[in-house]
């Protein structure tokens, strides 16, 4: 029976073996060329999500809170001499479970110049970076100089033709009133440490955030005033009502109203709440109650519609 | 489900001054928090030198020349000694075994100020043999090892054992914003002695990182604090995106691991303004300055209580 057992735990490895070796082919098959004149440093590097810290240290949180799968990492020298001058390219290609997610980290910082390459991709300062399908994409290049801004974009275009796949957006992005929304201030997550990197609302998980909540946060340009809305979807109406109860009580500390309630805070602002079946919808940052009032609306009448079809 | 009601601070806490005064303070929060102080005690104030030097980040070039210079500069200044060998020779020993604790990843500590280090340790009289550059478990032994760092000596009881091996520490640390710490300097910078970091990595904004202060190998051999702030990062973190960085060209010196930070801290919440016109608050807050002050007594972040020594060059220096 032993010898089975063993037989079997080895058949096991060798199924596991083809699975990691064979995702790790894909990842590699979407490395750039080195038609361009560059030199790869030494072989790639891949990564998954238990050895995630030893690229990243306490970066890899960030990626395992979007459910980071997989990374591949290959580092590429563009001049002879550059090794001695650490100038270096750096491609670093993320394997999500969901294009929402890839999408979630494209959409952390979305500052830079806009480029022609789907799905999304932009470049400022010698950082590219790419959403397509579920891989988000970095390409770093040390210099930012015209010249490797050429090759950095190229080797992205090339990336991206790569993936065959589209991804979808996420669905709360079509509840979002279009009246003032600030396009490149739209921030997808789920946790809220990520939240707290976005906006700091409190050192305690106040909201109920998880893994099984999605939410975004963004701007709305109201009257030249700047709004900040943060809609979630809980798993269900439950979980949104108590995370409703417990705002009211930690954050506004006043009795919670039936389902909306507007609190004159510090600095003379307004902060807004409004509970929707299973989503949550709060407004920060306006200075005025009607304006607080006005938006939540506007996503209230979004969420009965279903959102943009 | 259980409530998240004790020891919960808010952003109203914040705006309101009341959440870690002394972090407040660091950060230039509110009046609230200056009104709140205590006159500074009449004892001697902690130290912090600050040198800075234009020629030693010039684009992309290093100038290791330069960085040495600032470096004896600032110990000579530090410890208030006519020489910076004497300081070095004050600090260390042929009897002594020096781990000089890096940062490689992301933002790693630049080689030409490790190189000056060892070159001075070397001076002072400590053994080639007796020098540790190391970060994580990639060791460095002696000078011809600091690149390659190829020895592995593992971990006891979660610390790697060249801490024990050693019989001081230097801690060099990168100067930068961190998205889930708020930001990571030399407390921090003991994560990388450790082999279960994830446990400091918490949701709370990383408040128990002060803990690692409290180790006792750490805690009885540091000797020196070094923050490379040669080209800092001021917003997400620890990934780079190069717009957040700048040539600060300078470097921090200090023995109080708090006193150090809330300087650096207070740096980077400058530069944060400056480059948006108006506040912009680390976010999240980092919190385990002050808290390894008021909770874990490792230092002190009150900046009345802290005697900032600005050398060099003076443009742009943010504090």
């Amino acid at each position: 029976m032993r010898w089975v057992n063993k037989f079997f735990i080895f058949l096991i490895f060798l199924f596991n073996w083809g699975c990691i070796s064979g995702e790790s082919m894909n990842l590699n098959k979407l490395l750039p060329s080195t038609e361009t004149g560059l030199k790869k440093t030494d072989s790639p590097k891949i990564y998954n999500r238990e050895n995630l810290f030893d690229y990243l240290d306490g970066g890899a949180e960030l990626y395992l809170a979007y459910d980071f799968q997989k990374l591949i990492v290959q580092k590429y020298l563009f001049s002879q001499d550059a090794f001695a001058q650490k100038k270096t390219l750096t491609v670093e290609i993320f394997q999500m479970s969901s294009s929402f997610d890839a999408y979630g980290l494209f959409s952390l910082d979305q500052d830079g110049e806009e480029l022609n390459i789907e799905q999304k991709a932009l470049y400022g300062y010698g950082l590219f970076k790419l959403w397509k399908d579920n891989y988000f994409i970095r390409i770093l290049n040390t210099e930012g100089t015209d010249e490797l801004k050429g090759m950095t974009i190229k080797m992205g275009k090339e990336i991206s033709e790569k993936i065959k796949n589209k991804g979808e957006l996420p669905q709360l992005l079509s509840f979002l009133p279009e009246n003032g929304f600030v396009p490149t201030s739209f921030r997808y997550f789920h946790k809220f440490t990520v939240l707290n990197y976005l906006y700091f609302l409190a050192n305690k998980n106040i909201l109920n955030l998880s893994e099984e909540t999605n939410a975004v946060l963004c701007d709305f340009q109201v009257h030249e005033k700047t709004l900040k809305l943060l809609l979630i979807e809980y798993p269900n109406a439950l979980q949104a009502k108590r995370a409703f109860l417990d705002f009211n009580q930690l954050y506004l500390k006043t009795e919670a109203a039936d389902k909306r309630n507007i609190v004159k805070v510090e600095e003379g602002k307004f902060v807004g709440v409004d509970l929707n079946d299973k989503y949550l919808c709060l407004v920060f940052e306006s200075k005025k109650e009607n304006l607080v009032n006005s938006l939540l609306d506007s996503v209230k009448n979004k969420l009965e519609k279903g959102g943009n079809k | 489900m259980k409530r998240p009601t004790e020891g919960l601070v808010t952003r109203r806490d914040f705006i309101r001054g009341t959440a870690f005064t002394t972090l407040g303070f660091a950060l230039g929060l509110s009046p609230f928090a200056f009104s709140q102080q205590n006159p500074p005690p009449a004892k001697k104030k902690i130290r912090v030198v600050l040198v800075r030097d234009e020629r030693a980040i010039e684009e992309s070039s290093v100038n290791r020349e330069v960085i040495s210079g600032m470096l004896n500069q600032g110990i000579s200044s530090l410890f208030e000694t006519a020489q910076a060998s004497s300081a070095w020779k004050m600090l260390f020993s042929a009897e002594d075994t020096v781990g000089i604790k890096i940062t490689l990843m992301m933002t790693p500590i630049h080689d030409e100020l490790i190189k000056a280090m060892v070159d001075n340790l070397l001076s002072a009289g400590v053994k080639d043999e007796n020098i540790y550059v190391w970060d994580r478990n990639e060791i460095g032994q002696g000078k011809a090892e600091i690149i390659t760092r190829p020895k592995r000596m593992g971990y006891e009881n979660h610390l790697n054992r060249v801490v024990k091996k050693c019989t001081a520490l230097i801690n060099v640390c990168g100067m930068k914003s961190h998205w889930l710490s708020g930001v990571a300097l030399s407390i921090k910078n003991w994560c990388g002695a450790i082999d279960n970091a994830y446990t400091y990595h918490t949701e709370d904004c990383c408040a128990s990182l002060g803990a690692l202060l409290k180790i006792p190998e750490i805690e009885s051999k540091s000797r020196l604090i070094i923050v490379d702030a040669l080209k800092p990062l001021f917003h997400g973190g620890p990934q780079v995106d190069p717009k957040y960085l700048w040539n600060y060209n300078g470097l921090l010196l200090g023995i109080d691991h708090v006193a150090v930070d809330t300087v650096a801290l207070k740096i980077i919440q400058a530069k944060r303004d400056k480059f948006q016109g108006k506040p912009w608050l680390l976010s999240p807050p980092p919190a385990h300055i002050a808290l390894a002050d008021t909770k874990y007594k490792r230092g002190t972040s009150d900046l009345n209580k802290i005697d900032i020594l600005k050398l060099g060059w003076q443009k742009d220096a943010l504090i």
